[in-house]
């Protein structure tokens, strides 16, 4: 499994070429980003990449701030479908109309290999000739609004090495707190709620504490606590306000692969579970929420982290 | 005709306590009376992606609830994000009688007690 970013359209060229016509084993995508929250080349690879990862070989391609090109070998339709999703679900800026606009466009590069390579270069071309033109259609003068919302959403979960260092002392302290720190990250105040009524009735029982839970409605927020408090559990809705929850559970998962990440959506598909998987998470919970599903997820936390001197911890609801 | 709300899920969670419960459903009406506006908005605008993203919401809302025909229907209007105008149209109706009806039975459920 290899996955190669390029900055140039030559590359993803010779790939296409090389493919044979008889191979069906390949799959295409122009995707357009004029249409999609995020707004940086960072933003859009940390997307990616989990998606690509179950390919035999990747090629993403950035020509300009407008449109990416993908092509891949294997699993034609399901990472179609996952580009798709992501662009669709994820990553769309809020309010937009996308009626008549088409964001991911799919060829087969073993049938349409010319055509393919003529939206290639045609598109180049048209970079060097329209750089200066604004944006089309329903958000043409809205650029300090984008390069704001782009802000808030994927690039927020930059993350500076002097955070890095003051994060990892925090986290090492995680042992040897005497209660469990719980982040909840979800936007809807109902689905909060229930969440927290049954987080809590948990209990450590040591000391029978019940846990520092905080609540936040956004990937920026979830992951500026995150940062500041390394917590022990955090639980992500997946349609967040400014992004994907998938984006944060793989930033999280990166930073601090011991921590517990639990998923909980209403959408119960094959694509979302499969992104999940891809991001390493330790649970995927549907809705609705079921107490016995959320307590056993802190359990099998607290039943991992149970080796550590003096301080052996467990739940009860 | 099936019933339009099951609370067994949410009595667990709230574990007996009455006030919770009273909690519970406020906030489920207040999130979902919000989704609905903003279903009706979007398909005033033609705006799909907020159309979608409200059902998705609706949809999450009502199964946490035990609301699942009216989820059913919201779960059909975020997967036909982008029917045709007079489908949506026929679509948010049925949402709407559904979503009545919900409110009638909590109401219902509020004045009355739960069942033994």
């Amino acid at each position: 499994m290899a996955i190669f970013e390029h900055t140039t359209l030559a590359p993803l060229v010779e790939t296409i070429d090389r493919i044979d016509p008889q191979s069906h084993e390949w799959g295409f995508a122009v995707v357009k980003r004029n249409y999609l929250r995020a707004m940086t080349n960072e933003a859009f690879q940390l997307a990616i990449r989990p998606i690509l990862q179950g390919v035999a070989e990747a090629h993403v391609a950035y020509n300009n701030d407008q449109t990416i090109y993908i092509a891949w070998n294997g699993k034609q339709k399901l990472i179609y479908k996952l580009i798709r999703n992501l662009a669709s679900t994820s990553l769309l800026r809020p309010g937009l109309n996308v009626d008549g606009n088409i964001l991911v466009t799919y060829f087969d590069p073993a049938q349409r290999k010319d055509e393919i390579k003529e939206i290639i270069a045609s598109e180049e071309a048209a970079t060097t000739v329209q750089s200066d033109e604004e944006d089309p259609g329903d958000f043409d003068d809205e650029d300090e609004e984008d390069e704001e919302e782009a802000a808030q959403g994927p690039a927020a979960l930059r993350v500076l090495p002097e955070q890095i260092e003051s994060f990892q002392e925090t986290s090492a302290q995680k042992p040897y707190r005497r209660q469990l720190c719980i982040l909840v990250v979800e936007d809807q105040i109902f689905a909060q709620k229930l969440l927290l009524e049954i987080l809590r009735g948990v209990r450590v029982r040591n000391n029978n504490e019940s846990p520092i839970i905080d609540t936040v409605q956004s990937v920026r927020e979830a992951w500026k606590i995150f940062l500041k408090k390394a917590p022990d559990i955090v639980f992500i809705d997946l349609n967040l306000v400014d992004g994907s929850g998938h984006m944060l559970a793989r930033a999280i998962k990166e930073l601090d692969p011991q921590s517990q990440v639990i998923i909980v959506t209403a959408n119960n598909f094959e694509e979302e579970l499969h992104v999940a998987r891809q991001n390493n998470v330790d649970g995927f919970i549907t809705k609705p929420y079921n107490k016995k599903q959320i307590l056993d997820s802190i359990n099998r936390y607290i039943e991992a982290t149970k080796p550590v001197k003096g301080s052996r911890r467990g739940s009860s609801g | 005709v099936e019933a339009p709300v099951n609370l067994d899920n949410l009595r667990i969670i709230a574990d007996g306590d009455r006030q919770v419960e009273a909690m519970l459903l406020d906030a489920f009406l207040e999130a979902t009376n919000a989704c609905l506006n903003k279903m009706q908005q979007a398909f005033a605008a033609g705006d799909e992606a907020q159309w979608r993203q409200q059902a998705h919401a609706f949809k999450g809302a009502c199964l946490n609830l035990g609301a699942d025909p009216l989820s059913n229907l919201c779960n059909r209007a975020q997967i036909d994000w982008r029917a045709a105008y007079d489908e949506k149209k026929a679509m948010l109706q049925s949402i709407e009688a559904e979503f009545a009806r919900v409110k009638e039975a909590l109401d219902h459920i509020t004045k009355t007690g739960p069942k033994a």
